[in-house]
């Protein structure tokens, strides 16, 4: 896929070229206002590029029925608001919308992808409880499960860990890779922590003011050129010898000095501040 | 957890089930409304009455109770079923359409559009039936002006049909008062008040002609709905990321309340409240998903109104209250009283 999208005035993504390949996991990052979310949605079928397409497979995304593309990519949003409170196990339910035929009430397989759903992302338990009297975790956990009981091929998710507790940070990776075992299904998922994109991801896109700066592998990307041109920080970048993967440590937002006395090479004595 | 049994203790039962039990406590309801009034019946005759049919009662059966049930009252009842079950459930699929709980057939304009028909019916002193198809015409066709003013870029979007169904309302309830001003007749200026606060004193048979086929249609259809209406109430993007195409879905939803609701008011006159409150009702019991509040709204609205009916005729005898009057006096506080009675549940702030 190749797309351009403006947004009133602001071109908000140039020319941003990508190619999924099945089995992988790609993390798109970037700063604030980069396109990162905009990118996402040009995915999913949300916006529509005003020049470029969106294909999966060989179907132009943008030219399918909606239930087609709900039944081929399931996306797990920032944040969802019901007007009316059902259960959790509606709420997920809903997502087997695009697999059902008109007139569609839930049969057999709708309930197991359904049950399926629930027992992977461990919300089984609350499955009969309002979806608002959930905690933020455990309503992003639902989301995830919507998601998934869709049984898309592509799951895209924007900001998957935030407002989750460590463990649950942990387990949702976890799903996600399950997600990705049978290698024939991809995701996409839009970071923050650029420690959990190089630990989970095995491609990234970086994005910045609209534009692809850097695509492929953690650690083509995540360069210190890099981070210092894209986010503006000064970061030491290690591999970690418990994951065998890249870690990131930001150090200092670039033209001020750091504050804080850091015990190596990287030392710099606390001063007062730059004008 | 022990809250979830305070909730809708019939979130889990068979939209089958609901049917039945609706159809039994408003077959009572009816049989109430049968049996009330100026003149007195008791059930056996009521039920001689209808078995006799249009042949000879049974000896116990006066003539005049056979009359009274037949031509007056069962029309009565049998219209109060269809427009209480009619606007239930337009006041429940605006509600999910809107994203909104405060939703009712009039938000859409609908039953300011069949006031004005119906007045202007008057104003130029046409029939009882061609004021009954004025008011339905410009009601379902308001419907479709809502639809067409608010669409835009090929989307119809929530904040667009609110706007325009509120100002599509307000200007034919501006009309209504005009003609109503102009109107130099006493006797014809009573009747439009006596319209638009509504009543069903005046109904016969010849009307329920469409009024039951059309309710039952457009009942039918609504139930077809009733996955896309629970995606609705997500939201727009919910709605869409899940697969619902949100324009069809909304328009077609659009017009089916405006139907509806256009059935319902060209025979009772403006009634409030029955749209608004009579899903919330149904929520508490049975939840909120579609496949079964369509069909619990359809039945409170029809048993709610026939007793409301019942009460509008037989309170004060031998005056009768103007239905619409009575189902604001007692709809709000029983309303007030449910909504403080369970607080929680049901619907997001």
């Amino acid at each position: 896929m190749r797309v351009t999208l403006r947004l009133g005035e602001r071109t908000v993504l140039q020319d941003a070229d990508l190619q999924l390949r099945a089995g992988g996991f790609l993390a798109l990052i970037g700063p604030n206002g980069a396109g990162k979310s905009s990118l996402l949605r040009c995915m999913s079928g949300a916006l529509r590029p005003q020049a470029g397409s969106v294909f999966l497979g060989t179907d132009d995304l943008h030219r399918q029925p909606r239930r087609w593309v709900a039944a081929h990519v399931g996306v797990v949003p920032q944040q969802s608001d019901a007007s009316f409170a059902c259960s959790v196990e509606e709420y997920v339910g809903m997502g087997r919308y695009g697999r059902q035929r008109l007139f569609g009430t839930s049969g057999r397989s709708d309930r197991a992808a359904v049950g399926r759903a629930l027992e992977t992302t461990g919300t089984t338990a609350f499955a009969h409880r309002p979806i608002d009297r959930l905690s933020g975790g455990e309503f992003r956990k639902v989301l995830l499960a919507q998601a998934l009981a869709q049984e898309p091929d592509v799951l895209l998710l924007d900001e998957p860990l935030q407002q989750l507790d460590l463990r649950h940070q942990l387990e949702l990776m976890d799903v996600l890779k399950d997600f990705l075992r049978s290698g024939e299904r991809a995701i996409v998922a839009v970071f923050h922590d650029l420690c959990m994109a190089a630990r989970h991801a095995d491609e990234l896109l970086l994005l910045h003011g609209g534009r692809v700066v850097a695509a492929g592998p953690p650690e083509t990307v995540l360069t210190e050129a890099h981070l210092r041109e894209v986010f503006g920080v000064q970061a030491s970048i290690r591999r970690s010898a418990d994951t065998g993967r890249l870690d990131i440590l930001p150090l200092a937002a670039v033209g001020r000095p750091a504050r804080q006395h850091i015990t190596d090479a990287h030392t710099t004595s606390p001063s007062e501040d730059g004008p | 957890m022990g809250s979830e049994a305070r909730e809708a203790p019939w979130r889990s039962a068979s939209p089958a089930s609901i049917v039945l039990a609706g159809g039994l406590v408003a077959l009572a309801a009816a049989l109430g409304g049968l049996c009330a009034g100026a003149v007195s019946v008791s059930p056996a005759h009521v039920w001689s009455a209808l078995a006799g049919g249009s042949g000879q009662g049974s000896a116990s059966v006066t003539p005049m109770e056979h009359n009274v049930v037949l031509l007056i009252r069962l029309p009565r009842v049998v219209a109060a079923l269809c427009v209480g079950a009619g606007l239930g459930v337009a006041g429940c699929m605006l509600q999910a359409l809107l994203c909104n709980p405060l939703a009712s057939p009039f938000v859409i304009g609908a039953s300011a559009a069949a006031g004005f028909g119906a007045v202007s019916s008057i104003l130029l002193g046409l029939s009882y039936v061609l004021t009954l198809g004025s008011s339905f015409a410009l009601a379902t066709g308001s419907g479709f002006l809502v639809v067409a003013l608010a669409r835009g870029g090929g989307r119809l979007p929530r904040e667009s049909l609110v706007l325009t169904g509120f100002s599509v309302g307000l200007l034919f309830g501006a009309l209504t008062g005009l003609v109503e001003y102009a109107t130099t007749e006493e006797a014809q200026l009573r009747e439009m008040v006596l319209w638009m606060l509504g009543g069903l004193w005046r109904i016969t048979w010849d009307p329920l002609i469409v009024l039951v086929p059309g309710t039952l249609l457009c009942l039918l259809a609504a139930a077809r709905f009733s996955r896309e209406l629970d995606l609705l109430a997500l939201g727009e993007d919910d709605a869409v990321r899940l697969g619902l195409d949100a324009t069809r879905a909304r328009a077609a939803v659009l017009v089916l309340s405006a139907l509806l609701t256009a059935l319902a008011v060209s025979v009772s006159g403006v009634i409030a409240f029955v749209g608004l409150v009579v899903p919330h009702l149904a929520r508490r019991f049975v939840g909120v998903t579609h496949g079964r509040l369509l069909p619990a709204s359809a039945f409170l609205g029809a048993i709610f109104l026939v007793i409301a009916d019942t009460v509008a005729r037989t309170a004060f005898l031998p005056n009768e209250l103007p239905l619409g009057v009575v189902t604001s006096l007692v709809g709000i506080p029983f309303f007030l009283w449910v909504q403080r009675a369970g607080r929680r549940g049901g619907v997001a702030a």
